[in-house]
């Protein structure tokens, strides 16, 4: 019997609401804001960039390394000092470097 | 206006003189810097709970307060900052340009306080990275301050790349006359340089400063930032629409301010009034004070929305806020200084720099004050007052108070140490006062046609 229950595929009978619709799983509600309302005046510049004229593509890859290297520097920076705080207040670096949980 | 003529000697002097002045400044910095690092470093140490934030209910009070306050603040600052460079490109407001690369700095600085905040806020800053970029997937769909951090990321490199991508024309030209001990660092700067890009390089700023007015007033301050508290239902004092444009009016404010002050400092240090005149001063107190009236409109919406027949939670909230002594205070002095912006504007003689110091001021007073009370008081009255038993108060701690200190130190450090490195005032501006920059119109973006 409950074979059989489980074999009905779940789209039929169950009623479909998802207590979370609309906040996890991705793509959703703010991959959509972030990427899709927020960056577009970013991907209209990268675009004009390369489109636009008197257009160079090296010069326009330039800019684009700019875009790339301080988002890098920033965010490698940035885990940088992460680590060493968790190394001196905190008794090892931050998850999931060192174990899961509090230390 | 002052009869002399800009030169690239004068762009050139703060980076070739160094005064005592200069290392007074500078050691008063970093002691301000390194007071707030210790008191961060207690606070690592013993967990937030020093401040007193962290704990809402049992212990009353708040857990938002002047970190959050202030890294409103500091991003508000930041925002004019590009915002004025890119009006300057964009809507040829030349009047401008000479202030327009310490505007650009501005919003460097203003974005790396904020983003310090982030971290002094966070009970675990060993995880910011590792939490955020690890769980992106996640995050992005359901926190706004994941929101934040994507788009403040965005905005400083948009920022940095803008500063980047303008200063190769400068350090280029003015190679022979920088300081050869920074070498590397100019070769760095202009990696890859030919007199050719000038040209696409102008459009691809320009362009830059099209994305950055569209992203960072509509949909940083005026968007992710005041998001941050205008989608919460259970907090009166801050959901609603009006939060947008409310912020955004108050970055403005704030950011004419900073640059006002920054101007007048640099002005003063190094004898620019040929280059940063009184007409530059005039002109952004009257913007400021337009922003300043934007702002009060849109306080008078808010509280009318409140107190006239307002849904219950919202009246009380709103009557909290305007019963509150330090609301008061602000509006008294925000308005206050409306009130002589619109005199000087009758009557130009009541202008001078000292006044329109003295307004940046307070203006920046004014606008820090609401923001810490309005963060504040979304915890002191949600619509569901589980703690109404617990009534706590609020009262930013001595290492909240450092951290503005520090944060302060941090910019001002940031502005002591470009200032020796590279040119504060772009070549084009002193090219464009002395009237023979050949590099013009058609380095902007084609007019279109009707």
């Amino acid at each position: 019997m409950n074979a059989a229950l489980t074999a009905i595929p779940s789209e039929l009978l169950y009623h479909g609401y998802d207590g979370t619709a609309g906040f996890t799983g991705f793509a959703n509600e703010g991959t959509w804001i972030i990427f899709a309302v927020i960056l577009v005046p970013v991907y209209i510049m990268l675009a004009a960039w390369f489109l636009g004229e008197p257009r160079d593509t090296k010069t326009g890859l330039l800019g684009v390394s700019y875009l790339v290297g301080l988002t890098t520097s920033m965010w490698v920076g940035m885990f940088v000092l992460t680590v060493l705080i968790g190394i001196v207040f905190y008794g090892g670096p931050p998850e999931p470097i060192s174990g899961v949980g509090p230390p | 206006m002052s009869t002399k003529e800009p030169t690239e000697a004068d762009i050139l002097r703060p980076i070739n003189t160094l005064t005592k002045k200069y290392f007074i400044l500078y050691g008063a910095a970093t002691l301000g810097l390194v007071a707030f690092l210790v008191a961060w470093a207690y606070q690592l140490q013993q967990g937030l709970i020093v401040t007193g934030l962290g704990d809402w209910g049992s212990g009353g009070g708040s857990t938002w307060g002047l970190y959050i306050g202030a890294f409103i603040w500091w991003v508000g600052v930041a925002h004019g900052g590009i915002i004025l460079s890119a009006a300057v490109r964009l809507l040829n407001m030349d009047r401008y340009m000479p202030v327009a690369r310490l505007a650009e700095m501005t919003t460097i600085g203003g974005l790396s306080a904020a983003g310090f905040y982030i971290l002094v806020h966070m009970g675990r800053p060993d995880r910011m990275v590792t939490s955020v970029i690890g769980h992106y997937h996640i995050t992005v769909n359901n926190s706004p301050l994941v929101w934040d951090v994507t788009v403040i990321t965005a905005y400083f490199v948009l920022s940095a790349t803008y500063l980047g991508l303008t200063l190769r024309y400068d350090v280029n030209r003015l190679r022979d006359d920088l300081p050869d001990k920074f070498e590397p660092v100019y070769k760095i700067l202009t990696i890859g340089y030919s007199k050719k890009e000038d040209k696409v390089i102008d459009r691809m700023v320009w362009w830059l400063a099209a994305a950055v007015i569209i992203m960072a007033p509509l949909l940083l301050h005026g968007g992710v930032i005041p998001w941050l508290f205008a989608l919460l239902p259970a907090m009166p004092g801050w959901t609603g629409a009006i939060q947008g444009p409310m912020f955004l009016s108050i970055a403005l404010m704030s950011a004419i301010s900073g640059i006002m002050i920054i101007s007048y400092a640099f002005r003063r240090a190094y004898d620019w009034d040929h280059i940063i005149t009184d007409d530059i001063f005039r002109g952004l107190l009257l913007w400021l004070g337009f922003f300043t009236l934007l702002f009060l409109w849109f306080q008078l919406q808010t509280i009318i929305n409140g107190v006239f027949l307002g849904p219950t939670n919202k009246a009380v909230a709103i009557e909290a806020k305007i019963g509150h002594p330090v609301y008061q205070v602000a509006m008294t002095m925000i308005f206050g200084t409306l009130v002589y912006i619109f005199l000087q504007g009758i009557r130009p003689a009541l202008f001078s720099k000292k006044r329109a110091l003295l307004a940046s001021c307070i203006i920046l007073a004014g606008t820090l004050t609401e923001k810490i009370l309005f963060v504040v008081e979304g915890f002191l009255h949600p619509t569901f007052d589980i703690y109404a038993n617990t009534p706590g108060t609020y009262f930013p701690s001595l290492i909240e108070w450092l951290s503005l200190v520090g944060t302060t130190a941090l910019v001002a450090l940031l502005f002591l140490n470009l200032s020796k490195l590279v040119p504060v005032v772009e070549l084009h501006a002193v090219e464009h006062l002395r009237g023979d920059h050949a590099h013009d119109d058609d380095a902007t973006e084609p007019e279109v046609e009707a």
